[in-house]
């Protein structure tokens, strides 16, 4: 079993690099191996759970909280997460932690492979 | 958990974007752990505008000054100067110009590699 990291800076309904991170981290948890996120830059815009887009059935915040019910770790950069004005994640989905680049440093440390996207 | 070795490649202009000065931040929080992971940090393509010696580096100066503090020098891709009709007089003090045969070592050297 390995373990991955994901660093993604792309925010939802603008680009696909979410739905990349979000589909390379169902692969890896299907067959086992175990996937940590750190949200970055615009990417902690992904979990707000009041997302809401006509022309997508299913969003952003519903495909992360399927991956933490699959065990992924999830954190969001805390700096990043007050810039927006998120006010700490208050409306993140169940499971999405907020952090900082320490524990991306940790996340470096832990896997065998990083994708940034 | 152990010590990685990163390389923080820079891709994106100075201008436009704000990847060049929250690069440098992931860079210097990447060095922040308990491992102490060691970084390299270079810059390829439109990345090579931040080594201009003329640039507004305010925003960045602090990141720039821990990276510093911490042995790591900031190195830009000598082609990708050259295609850019930038000459080695007009970048800033410290920067070190590398081929791409060396750029690509570090590429092999490194653990991972991070794009901004």
């Amino acid at each position: 079993m390995a373990t991955i990291g994901i660093l993604l800076t792309g925010g939802p309904f603008q680009f696909e690099n979410w739905e990349t991170a979000v589909d390379i981290g169902d692969a890896a948890l299907a067959k086992g191996h175990r996937v940590k996120y750190f949200l970055y830059l615009d990417g902690v815009y992904n979990p707000i759970r009041h997302q809401s887009f006509p022309d997508l059935d299913v969003m952003p915040r519903d495909r992360i909280s399927e991956l933490v019910d699959k065990g992924a770790e999830i954190v969001a950069c805390g700096v990043c997460v007050n810039a927006r004005g998120l006010q700490g994640g208050k409306d993140y989905v169940e499971g999405v932690r907020v952090g900082g680049l320490p524990d991306f440093a940790e996340i470096v440390g832990e896997v065998d492979r990083l994708v940034t996207l | 958990m152990g010590q990685r070795h990163v390389l923080v490649t820079f891709n994106h202009a100075p201008y436009g974007s704000i990847f060049y000065t929250e690069g440098l931040r992931a860079a210097v929080g990447v060095t922040s752990g308990i491992d102490e992971h060691t970084v390299d940090v270079l810059y390829l393509g439109d990345g090579v505008y931040f080594a201009l010696k003329d640039l507004d580096r305010r925003d960045s100066a602090k990141y720039l000054a821990t990276l510093s503090a911490s042995g790591v020098s900031l190195k830009a891709e000598k082609e990708a100067l050259q295609s850019r009709d930038i000459s080695e007089s007009d970048l800033a003090e410290g920067v070190e110009v590398i081929g791409r045969e060396e750029a690509l070592a570090l590429v092999r050297q490194a653990d991972m590699t991070i794009d901004f």
